[in-house]
């Protein structure tokens, strides 16, 4: 009897935790629009390009952009947001860059350095500041300035291919 | 059927996992609690500081500048790199600080008598960041000052550091910008049209633990500020971090880790990317110089679950979403003297002085 009440009762109870923990869900990806898949790959040249960041910048009037990085193999999938993949249908600018760590950087006199070591009694060092470069064509980092539009239709892309070139 | 007289293992276990359940049930609301109590008292800092800033206005019928100080960018004394918290420390109980930091009138980033001294109500107890991913820790902060909507640098051009008549010249020439604070940008209530209600003033910029994590900046070499779209910025961030293999500025001192200095950098915070987003520099022609100098997208973070605090420049303390409308990411920022209405919907609105748009009282 007594058995048989618990059990009930803690059957009763781990269904009310599953539906409490199950309604602490997450939105995801707020307020966007329903999004078509869009796939494909950057190339330089016409070689791959791997560890790109291509961002898809609305035209005036658009609101909401998409990102993503290349794989290893150059190839792209893009999301609207952290969580929401493919991009909202419309016209784009398109923007390509793969910024890279420089080792050691440019050489020249770190104010901050500098004074660190005048107030230590020692004398100035040129200081090193490692920085990043871009290492594809300047032109292509802004939508502004690339020249790549692409417009999205309802049913996505697949196979897009972005062509840079480095002449 | 036969009563025993003890409890059988059966009963004692379904016993046991309904005390486990109910603790278990209990926990995150006893976290969050404690969360709750953080961000209480973050917030009570937020409004003993911006009613520290009307103070300093009653005083000097001005408001103060985010960065300010005495020499030149080049000439070695305040390097006008100090921050407005150090200006309106007499008005926070602390005006032996400010004494001892005028009287030794030095920059903000070598340690000394005032530079490693942690001010309480400069740090929101959510904020863990304790030791800079990189260079040397001087007093910590997790706010800063509200530049608006434009990209915002420490320095007028890429040479004034090295140029030293350069220096000289634009040393009382003032960076002005679409929100109430910049460089020897000293603003008054009156120039807040849009609204003291409708316009922040001081937010929220947590400090990072890892190179990867919230806080941190990303080192864009090829961002243009006449060019550069902030989406571009916001593609590096993963929700909770930035993506691996991110750029992350490795060059100095992280963001949060100097209170004293006033460049954009450390004390800046613009309302552009959604709040608990990515910060990049936008350092193209800006690479012959510290990476502090150069101008950025200088973004909102706390370690508050889903926004953060902001003090709108009536005095009152709001809690942000960071769901909250930012227009379209994928234009680019407006220039400082521009007047038009921020394009970056209802955050950028609320970082605008003077931007004429109207905002509702609900956000």
């Amino acid at each position: 009897m007594l058995i048989n009440t618990t059990r009930r009762l803690s059957t009763i109870l781990v269904a009310l935790g599953g539906l409490l923990a199950a309604g602490c869900g997450e939105r995801a990806g707020g307020d966007i629009p329903p999004t078509a898949p869009v796939s494909g790959v950057v190339l330089l040249d016409g070689k791959p390009v791997d560890g790109a960041m291509v961002v898809f910048a609305p035209v005036e009037g658009g609101r909401y952009g998409a990102y993503a990085m290349t794989d290893s193999n150059g190839r792209f999938e893009l999301k609207a947001s952290e969580d929401v993949k493919g991009a909202v249908p419309g016209k784009y600018r398109v923007q390509v860059t793969k910024l890279v760590a420089e080792g050691g950087g440019s050489k020249f006199l770190v104010q901050e350095d500098l004074e660190h070591a005048l107030k230590a009694g020692g004398a100035p060092q040129p200081g090193q500041e490692g920085q990043t470069k871009n290492v594809l064509p300047e032109k292509y980092a802004s939508p502004e300035t690339s020249g790549i539009e692409v417009t999205v239709p309802k049913e996505g892309i697949t196979n897009l291919e972005i062509k840079l070139s480095s002449s | 059927m036969r009563r025993s007289k003890g409890f059988t293992l059966v009963e004692l276990l379904v016993v046991i996992a309904i005390i486990g359940i109910l603790i278990a049930l209990l926990l995150p609301a006893v976290q969050a609690a404690r969360e709750a109590a953080r961000r209480s008292q973050c917030t009570n800092n937020l409004k003993q500081l911006i009613l520290a800033v009307h103070t300093y206005h009653d005083t000097f019928q001005r408001l103060p500048a985010r960065q300010s100080g005495t020499g030149n960018l080049a000439a070695f004394t305040q390097r006008l790199r100090i921050s407005g918290w150090v200006q309106i420390a007499p008005y926070i109980e602390q005006k032996p600080l400010y004494d001892t930091a005028m009287a030794a009138n030095d920059n903000p980033w070598t340690a000394g008598a005032w530079q490693t001294v942690v001010l309480p109500v400069l740090n929101c107890p959510s904020d863990a960041g304790d030791i800079p991913p990189r260079g040397t820790k001087m007093g910590s902060t997790s706010y800063a000052f509200c530049c608006g909507d434009n990209y915002e640098a420490a320095a007028h051009s890429p040479t004034e550091r090295s140029d030293g008549n350069q220096a000289a010249a634009l040393a009382s020439t003032p960076i002005r910008n679409r929100g109430i604070f910049g460089r020897q940008d000293y603003n008054t209530f009156a120039s807040i049209v849009d609204g003291t209600s409708n316009t922040i003033a001081l937010a929220e910029r947590s400090r990072p633990r890892r190179d990867n994590d919230k806080g941190s900046a990303i080192d864009d070499t090829s961002g243009d500020p006449t060019s550069y779209v902030p989406l571009a910025c916001r593609a590096y961030w993963a929700g909770n971090g930035y993506i691996s293999g991110a750029p992350i500025f490795t060059g100095d001192t992280s963001p949060g880790y100097r209170w004293g200095d006033g460049a954009a950098f450390f004390a800046a915070v613009s309302t552009i990317l959604p709040p608990n987003s990515a910060v990049c520099m936008l350092r193209a022609g800006w690479t012959g110089i510290s990476g502090h100098f150069a101008p950025g997208i200088w973004t909102a973070t706390s370690e508050h679950p889903g926004g953060v605090n902001v003090a709108m420049a009536d005095g009152s303390v709001r809690f942000i979403s960071e769901t909250i409308d930012c227009g379209n990411l994928g234009v680019v920022a407006p220039s400082p003297s521009s007047t038009a209405p921020s394009p970056y919907g209802v955050w950028g609105a609320l970082g605008t002085k003077a931007g004429g748009e109207p905002v509702s009282g609900t956000f």
